[in-house]
């Protein structure tokens, strides 16, 4: 069978199915260890901390939170535009590099889909908690009611969130659960302990690699990687429409749409960087997550940085060009104005966006880890930044002086609910690394033949041929 | 009830299955179902009596 050596090997060392197994069954097999304990129990805590900063607000009201006019939205929606733009990434890895049969996927989907899970979990609480009246938030339900009976405003893209997101939710979990489930039948195959075998048996549905039911689980990956493309674009697109179908110079602007997807694949390649080059080094799967996949990721991460770099240049153009004084303020005084309140932000946000990222243009900056590990801390802090430049820097020098906000900072239950939300991140992702095979172990045993090292190794000798040797021996000998 | 009596064949490569299945076919035999840890494209293809469609054989 003739495999291209151009192309590197997704599964490095001496593999053979069995030892993949081993490989990536071992961690969930063995006993936790003290850097996982560690590592749950703080995450634990951050949430505990998140849980009593939601409680004293719910209890006391919002006015625990610093929000005042003008800004109505702080760090609250900042957070939730952040979390759910993070979880954009393991959807387009999963379903969208699916469609283009992209195998280097399998190393790193399984990861990253349950990664969007427990982000858009964490993007989930912030809208929920931000209503001041919680135990009412069930009239965003659009049901007949006895209120009148009252609809939920159906023109309004805070509504539209509601179901984009749930949506996305849901179809995210489909998607990643169902890939689980012949993995999760490998663990229960090989599970000696009773509760093992028990459980995992139970979240298996019995399993049993039936060639049958392959054909049927690939033909329902297809259609939720079908179902899921469409939503990598557009639930990040109604978010956008949260502030670009206002009135607010600074959001008002249909750049938006594709400024927050391309960004939103930005931060999340970023944190899918950062949680898996410490997962395999802590799981020791460096020949499942290989140096290729670390850089076809960062080649990723610099187009979209320089997409939505692109795009801050845009809005400034666009700025001065329209001759909107009020678009001009927002982007001229209240942004480049290095001496303004927030200026610092923006530039913090500049540096950390569009110019850090330009660095992976270096073959040997994409193939290095620490690098890579630095910079994809930077980019999901500049991208925190984003949602914030662009959400208080509109808002808090509104038209007229009169109305000009004093200086927001946090209070600590608004800080303590985003460590929270932390907290519920971590705490979901140290379970998962310990139940459930962080690789899709079958996805692997697939290309395994065709992208495995060992196998390469034994390819034959095409490739030391020229090329009119290789035609001339194709059309004489038929092989 | 009449006695129903399988073979069990047992692979520890998935490309010998290949060839295996067209013999057994044409041995006679009525595949039931075969059992992979992932997905194997091509299984099914024609060999001379035409696609082999997986299915289960209902027998009683």
């Amino acid at each position: 069978m003739y495999e291209s050596q151009v192309r590197p090997a997704l599964v490095e060392g001496q593999k053979d199915y069995h030892q993949v197994t081993e490989d990536l069954v071992r961690p969930i097999e063995a006993a936790p260890t003290r850097a996982w304990w560690i590592g749950f129990l703080v995450s634990v805590a951050c949430l505990i901390f998140g849980i009593y900063s939601v409680a004293m607000q719910v209890i006391y009201g919002v006015g625990q939170w610093n929000l005042h006019r003008t800004i109505g939205w702080g760090w609250d929606i900042t957070n939730f535009v952040w979390w759910v733009g993070i979880g954009h990434a393991g959807t387009l890895i999963s379903a969208i590099l699916l469609l283009f049969r992209q195998g280097w996927r399998t190393g790193v989907n399984r990861a990253a889909e349950a990664m969007t899970i427990f982000a858009v979990m964490c993007a989930g609480q912030f809208p929920v908690w931000h209503m001041g009246r919680v135990w009412l938030a069930f009239f965003i339900m659009p049901y007949p009611n006895s209120r009148g009976p009252v609809w939920p405003n159906f023109n309004s893209p805070l509504l539209w969130d509601v179901f984009a997101i749930s949506t996305y939710f849901t179809v995210s979990v489909l998607f990643w659960y169902t890939g689980l489930i012949p993995d999760l039948a490998t663990v229960r195959d090989r599970a000696k302990l009773k509760w093992r075998k028990f459980f995992y048996g139970v979240v298996s549905f019995g399993w049993s690699g039936s060639a049958k039911h392959w054909q049927r689980h690939e033909a329902l990956a297809l259609v939720l990687a079908g179902l899921s493309t469409p939503l990598v674009l557009s639930v990040h697109t109604i978010v956008s429409f949260d502030f670009a179908t206002s009135v607010i110079p600074g959001w008002h602007t249909t750049i938006f749409p594709p400024y927050f997807v391309a960004g939103a694949i930005f931060s999340g390649f970023a944190m899918v960087q950062t949680l898996l080059l410490v997962s395999r080094k802590v799981l020791n799967l460096q020949e499942y997550i290989t140096l290729e996949h670390i850089e076809v990721m960062n080649k990723v991460i610099v187009l979209t940085g320089s997409i939505v770099g692109i795009a801050y240049l845009t809005e400034l153009f666009v700025a001065w060009y329209s001759m909107n004084k009020f678009e001009n303020w927002a982007f001229f005084q209240s942004r480049v104005n290095v001496f303004s309140p927030y200026g610092w932000a923006y530039y913090l946000m500049m540096s950390c966006n569009v110019l850090s990222p330009q660095i992976f243009w270096f073959r040997k900056m994409r193939r290095n880890i620490t690098v890579t590990f630095f910079m994809s801390i930077i980019v999901n802090i500049g991208m925190w930044f984003e949602r914030f430049v662009i959400i208080v820097l509109s808002i808090y020098r509104d038209y007229v002086p009169s109305s000009w906000a004093t200086y927001y900072r946090p209070s600590i239950w608004e800080v303590g609910f985003y460590i929270g939300t932390f907290g519920l991140f971590f705490t979901c992702y140290f379970l998962f690394s310990k139940f459930a095979p962080v690789i899709a172990i079958a996805e692997i045993k697939h290309i395994l033949k065709r992208s495995g090292q060992v196998f390469k190794d034994k390819m034959g000798h095409e490739e030391q041929e020229t090329a009119e040797e290789f035609a001339g021996e194709y059309l004489h000998h038929g092989h | 009830m009449s006695v129903k009596k399988f073979v069990v064949g047992i692979f520890t490569d998935e490309q010998v299955l290949f060839p295996a299945i067209k013999k057994v076919r044409s041995a006679g035999y009525k595949i039931y179902d075969v059992f992979t840890p992932m997905p194997i494209h091509g299984l099914d293809h024609g060999d001379d009596d035409g696609p082999w469609r997986y299915r289960v054989d209902l027998q009683q």
